[in-house]
């Protein structure tokens, strides 16, 4: 049940920035921050809405999903592409080694990697392409 | 590992010059960094709302603001900044640090202009390469 509630933090925290910028038109900074903001106010106001480790974890999680939610149109191109990169983003979050806590930017890296694995299995179709064209040459 | 390489290198094809970005964008780094520092730390208010209160206090800068779209490369480089400020203390002159790392990161960030634009997560990555660097040279010069 835990789980689920992070997966869909997850989406959430991913979909809702790329909404704000791709259909109200919002600056991609604003629109990361600004549910953030929410979120964490929210949590630091009720500390006792949900169990420690909730409170501990969600506001990270939604901010770092945030910054994948900050990717172009023209990388991601659909809600389902960026919800699937939030949901890589979770399991990279909920699985990562401690080595790195406490440095800034942690959050950011993981999000660049789910979005650049995304873009990568979009682009295999491109590579296949191109290995059968050297083939043939 | 495998997908990832390959949109990287497919990006870094399209891609290969190089500029850098004004000196400007490094003093707003380090203001992003040391602003998130100070309301996260030393107002102890957790990181999250810490970061998110400058970015978006940040965000409002008119876009025009130095000159053509010159603001929003300030915007984008003060929510460089307050990833660095998202640091935990690490050192014992945490602020000392974190200028050190966001100057870092400021020149990571003028050089990345070009690169990986409309990625989510670049912004976080340059902060991250900024802190690593940060922190390697404390081990390295101080220890």
């Amino acid at each position: 049940m835990e789980i689920i509630l992070y997966f869909i933090t997850g989406v959430i925290g991913a979909v809702l920035p790329y909404f704000l910028t791709r259909r109200l038109g919002l600056d991609a900074v604003k629109a990361s921050a600004l549910p953030s903001l929410i979120v964490g106010i929210i949590f630091y106001s009720f500390p006792d809405i949900l169990s420690s480790s909730f409170h501990e974890n969600i506001p990270f999680l939604f901010f770092g999903t945030s910054f994948v939610g900050m990717v172009n149109k023209k990388i991601l191109h659909t809600y389902v592409e960026v919800s699937f990169a939030g949901i890589i983003f979770t399991i990279l979050y909920l699985n990562a080694s401690s080595f790195f806590n406490g440095f800034g930017g942690a959050l950011g890296t993981a999000a660049c990697i789910s979005v650049l694995t995304i873009f990568g299995i979009k682009k295999i179709k491109t590579l296949l392409r191109f290995l059968s064209i050297q083939r043939k040459n | 590992m495998l997908v990832i390489s390959l949109g990287y290198f497919y990006l870094f094809q399209k891609n290969n010059s190089l500029k850098f970005g004004n000196w400007y964008l490094i003093i707003a780094v380090l203001l992003g960094a040391l602003a998130t520092t100070f309301v996260s730390l030393t107002l102890n208010f957790g990181t999250v709302i810490g970061a998110s209160t400058i970015g978006l206090l940040g965000s409002f800068i008119p876009k025009n603001f130095f000159g053509k779209n010159e603001g929003k490369q300030l915007r984008t480089a003060i929510y460089c900044g307050t990833f660095i400020g998202m640091c935990q203390p690490l050192a014992e002159n945490h602020y000392l640090l974190i200028c050190f790392a966001s100057f870092l990161g400021g020149i990571v960030y003028c050089l990345s202009l070009q690169n990986l634009n409309g990625f989510g997560g670049k912004l976080g990555t340059i902060a991250f390469t900024g802190v690593c660097l940060a922190i390697f040279s404390l081990y390295i010069f101080v220890f």
